[in-house]
């Protein structure tokens, strides 16, 4: 299965939460692959604790590849290059997890059919030796995405199970945005239309909150009344603008609570952060386990 | 007021999906009536109050999924209720698709015989009512919950959905016109020397006492001659010692004409005797009004063929309110109301009565915007009746007040057909239920500050009683009814929930809901008092401000800056909280009056 990650605005929590995903679904023993078409910033290995991948690889990542310089771009066993010690101890029922790097300081480039040609093999490639390939693809309507869209509109790649994760922080100019992003012209509906695509619809795409505050949540025990009321009033409007935009609750695939963790350092939340050091919520984790399971299960995915 | 509508509801809705769902599978009442009233009990607070809105998965709140959590999620919810419904509308019609409006749980024989299969067949006005509810509850949800749904096979599952809705309310009309019914008779004979002994309270004359009664009943007397449809042919009242009441008895009058709809639709033949019993009366009344209420009206939910037979209803239902409330209040001194307990023209005394007129009274109060003298009067009836019921005073070792709630009263009815089992009865135990109902309709009416909270208080000790009746563990916990944990001396006890019991209690929450949303009830004398407050400080304010006090440092320009904001405040809700503008406005008198008395205190020291 292929997933697509794509948000309308930087900062929203995409990639921190595609590699979660990709962690958890592993540890579900999926064999999973992460693909970083971030092009403008490649820093997935930092996600990871990869320390030779930081800022995107030296040997000849995704940039290199597409554009034709090298025949296969590098790829990272995360289970042993980690710097993270959780994830160096793969756990016996765990499937793989690759990561596929861009470029040390790679940068966008515009598309052609030579990319979309490369683009197409390499997709084809790793959905063969994996179960679930999480492309994050660059914020906003990129190059990365218009990639996403022309390759996944060919005839090789149009069979493959393809589903689209929409990533928003919870505030009203982000539902906004993801709404722009998703239904209006030229935007990822549109504009799969305009390049032929026959299915792909609502019932592929999916919305995730992210740093989202729940106004009930014991943490805001300090808050005062005034502030709770207002936040309540705040949470309520929210829901009936995403509502109204097509962004409601029956088109969302997680909500991910707001985790002082992931503000300070992005990184892959394990058992580890939970019960040893105890920096994660439990909240935050589940969050994460319930949205890869949902990746996953095709019942969430039906349409109302 | 002590009842907490939300968190009762929240508490409630827990409890009825944990009944009814077991194993993954939804466990039915038994009939017609109470499996309504089962489904009813999500159905309606979920159309009638916004916090409970299932229809819309997108904003089904929180707290709502967390206590439905056994009937799935905001998604799988919706879907069920869908799938009950039809399931329930299927279920209760016969094979050619006629709906049946049939009820047996509450149906009993006189002998102790059981009901025989064609009397267990017939149509029952208590279903035809539940059924008018049920029918607008899943029009309103499919309605709503169509504009969610995008799935082809799921809006044509709605649609058929709604179609049989549709047919079932088309037939619980007609079965409504069909159970009206006019009694005349003769003010010497039975029922009138009945009727003339409870509204004569006066001890008139019996000829004036008749002219002067007659003349009070002119409206609905004329009003009569006009009404037609499904109730045979018009009556005739123009004997000078002529008297009647009219209402609806328990089914489908005995030789009611059939009512031209339509659709065609299969019209049961009748059986009852067409005299109106008071229950069946109180009850078609309430289900009636709904039908054009604002909710219903606004929302279009009534076809034109419905909307005629509404109307036919609205001039039935405004007719039997004149009647009843003309009666209850009949005389200058003490209202017939007032002497508990009623007696009915068939010569039958009970508190039960004297609520169900004073329910009629309630309404025709809303209708005519009352005054709140009157509304107190009835007020007081409902505290006594609460009294005298054994709700808000100790019962005695074998009282006979507890055969209300327990094993409730006993309504015959009356048949006019050679039929072919017992004589029957219908068995009403909502004493406590309906009382807290009136009384919450009645806070709803009060424009006295003081009056309503003596209403709501009343309202406030009902709501006590219920909640120790709850079950206390089995398959109904959380649920209604056992009046034995109040009333130990009353040796029942149930393990099921009574569906008719936990829907009234959901009636109430959702009417005590009512009376809290907008806003708060005010007397013109705290309204001056907030406005020549607010004035006062208003006017200390511009003094300080005159006085250069916004020029000083900023520790006292803040003090300035919020007092001026918190008048801004007090102004804008004056019109419609003043006890909030006073207080605002005490605030600000008291954080300037520290300036006042600093600049007085020029005593001592040169």
């Amino acid at each position: 299965m292929l997933l697509f990650a794509a948000s309308d605005k930087g900062g929203t929590g995409r990639s921190i939460t595609c590699v979660n995903i990709a962690y958890q679904c592993a540890l579900r023993g999926m064999d999973v692959c992460y693909a970083d078409f971030d092009f403008g910033s490649p820093t997935a290995g930092a996600l990871f604790s990869i320390a030779a991948a930081t800022r995107g690889t030296g040997t000849g990542g995704l940039h290199s590849y597409l554009r034709g310089n090298i025949a296969t771009p590098a790829r990272l066993d995360v289970w042993t290059e980690s710097e993270q010690p959780a994830l160096r101890t793969r756990p016996a029922s765990a499937g793989r997890l690759t990561l596929v790097p861009g470029d040390r300081d790679g940068f966008e480039f515009p598309i052609d059919h030579e990319v979309e040609r490369h683009c197409v093999q390499l997709l084809l490639r790793l959905l063969d030796e994996h179960d679930l390939v999480v492309v994050d693809l660059s914020a906003g309507r990129s190059f990365a995405m218009e990639l996403a869209l022309r390759v996944t509109a060919g005839p090789e790649l149009r069979d493959v199970l393809t589903r689209w994760l929409v990533f928003h922080r919870w505030t009203r100019q982000h539902i906004l945005a993801a709404h722009g992003l998703v239904y209006s012209r030229n935007g990822l509906l549109d504009y799969a239309k305009q390049l032929g695509h026959r299915d792909l619809d609502t019932h592929a795409v999916r919305f995730v909150r992210t740093a989202v505050i729940d106004p009930r949540s014991d943490t805001l025990a300090n808050l005062r009344g005034e502030q709770l009321a207002w936040l309540r009033r705040c949470e309520q409007d929210l829901q009936e603008l995403a509502s109204q935009l097509g962004a409601g609750r029956t088109l969302v695939a997680g909500t991910i609570p707001l985790d002082p963790v992931l503000q300070w350092r992005e990184q892959v939340l394990t058992d580890n952060d939970l019960y040893l050091t105890r920096i994660a919520n439990p909240e935050t984790i589940s969050a994460f386990q319930d949205l890869a399971r949902r990746v996953a299960d095709s019942a969430d995915w039906q349409q109302l | 007021m002590r009842i907490q509508p939300r968190q009762n509801l929240l508490q409630i809705w827990q409890s009825v999906s944990q009944a009814s769902m077991t194993d993954g599978t939804w466990t039915w009442g038994g009939d017609a009536i109470s499996d309504a009233q089962q489904l009813l009990c999500l159905l309606a607070p979920s159309t009638e109050m916004q916090a409970f809105r299932l229809s819309n998965p997108d904003l089904t709140q929180d707290e709502v999924l967390g206590k439905l959590r056994v009937l799935g999620d905001a998604i799988e919810i919706p879907h069920l209720l869908v799938r009950l419904s039809s399931d329930y509308l299927r279920r209760y019609a016969a094979p050619d698709g006629t709906p049946e409006f049939t009820g047996n749980a509450q149906l009993r024989s006189a002998g102790g015989g059981e009901p025989s299969p064609g009397q267990r067949g017939m149509d029952l006005t208590e279903s035809y009512a539940v059924s008018v509810a049920l029918t607008l509850a899943i029009l309103d949800f499919a309605r709503d919950f169509r504009q969610a749904v995008r799935r082809t096979d799921l809006r044509s599952e709605l649609e058929v959905l709604s179609s049989l809705a549709s047919d079932r309310l088309t037939a619980a009309l007609v079965g409504l016109l069909r159970s009206y019914a006019v009694n005349v008779f003769n003010a010497d004979d039975e029922f009138g020397q009945n009727l003339c002994a409870m509204l004569n309270q006066h001890g008139e004359p019996d000829r004036l006492f008749v002219e002067g009664l007659r003349r009070a009943l002119v409206q609905p007397a004329a009003a009569l001659r006009d009404i037609t449809i499904g109730s045979g042919p018009p009556v005739d009242l123009t004997s000078t010692s002529m008297l009647f009441e009219c209402g609806w008895t328990w089914g489908v009058c005995h030789e009611a004409p059939e009512v031209e709809t339509w659709t065609s639709i299969r019209q049961p033949e009748g059986y009852a005797e067409p005299v109106p019993d008071l229950y069946f009366t109180a009850i078609a009344l309430d289900a009636i009004v709904v039908l054009f209420s604002e909710r219903i009206q606004l929302l279009g939910l009534l076809n034109d063929d419905q909307q005629r037979l509404a109307r036919a209803l609205q001039t039935r239902w405004e007719v039997t309110h004149s009647y009843w409330s003309t009666i209850a209040s009949h005389g200058r001194m003490r209202w017939p109301l007032e002497d508990v307990p009623w007696r009915t023209t068939d010569n039958v005394e009970s508190d039960y009565f004297t609520l169900l007129v004073a329910s009629t009274v309630t309404h025709d109060l809303r209708r005519s915007r009352a005054s709140d003298v009157d509304i107190a009067r009835v007020g007081r009836v409902l505290d006594d009746l609460a009294r005298r019921s054994r709700i808000t005073q100790r019962a005695t070792g074998d009282d006979p007040a507890l055969a209300l709630h327990s094993p409730g009263l006993t309504v015959p009815l009356e048949t006019l057909w050679p039929h072919d089992g017992p004589d029957l009865s219908w068995t009403v135990t909502d004493m406590a239920s309906r009382l807290l109902l009136e009384s919450l309709r009645l806070a709803g009416l009060v424009s006295e500050p003081g009056l309503r909270s003596e209403t709501l208080q009343l309202a406030d000790r009902i709501w006590d009683h219920l909640t120790e009746r709850r079950i206390a563990s089995g398959a109904g916990a959380g649920l209604w009814d056992q009046p034995g944990r109040v009333f130990p001396q009353l040796e029942v006890e149930f393990t099921g929930p009574s569906w008719a019991h936990t829907y009234r209690v959901v009636q109430c929450l959702i009417a005590a809901s009512q009376a809290i949303t907008g806003n708060p009830v005010t007397s013109p004398r705290l309204a001056d008092y907030a406005a020549d407050l607010l004035s006062e400080a208003e006017h200390v304010f511009d003094c300080e401000v005159l006085a250069g006090g916004s020029e000083g440092p900023a520790a006292a320009r803040q003090v300035l800056e919020a007092a001026r904001v918190t008048l801004r405040r007090a102004r804008d809700v004056l019109a419609y909280r003043p006890g909030t503008a006073a207080g605002l406005a005490i605030s600000v008198l008291r954080d300037l009056d520290g300036w006042a008395a600093a600049r007085e205190d020029l005593g001592g020291g040169y």
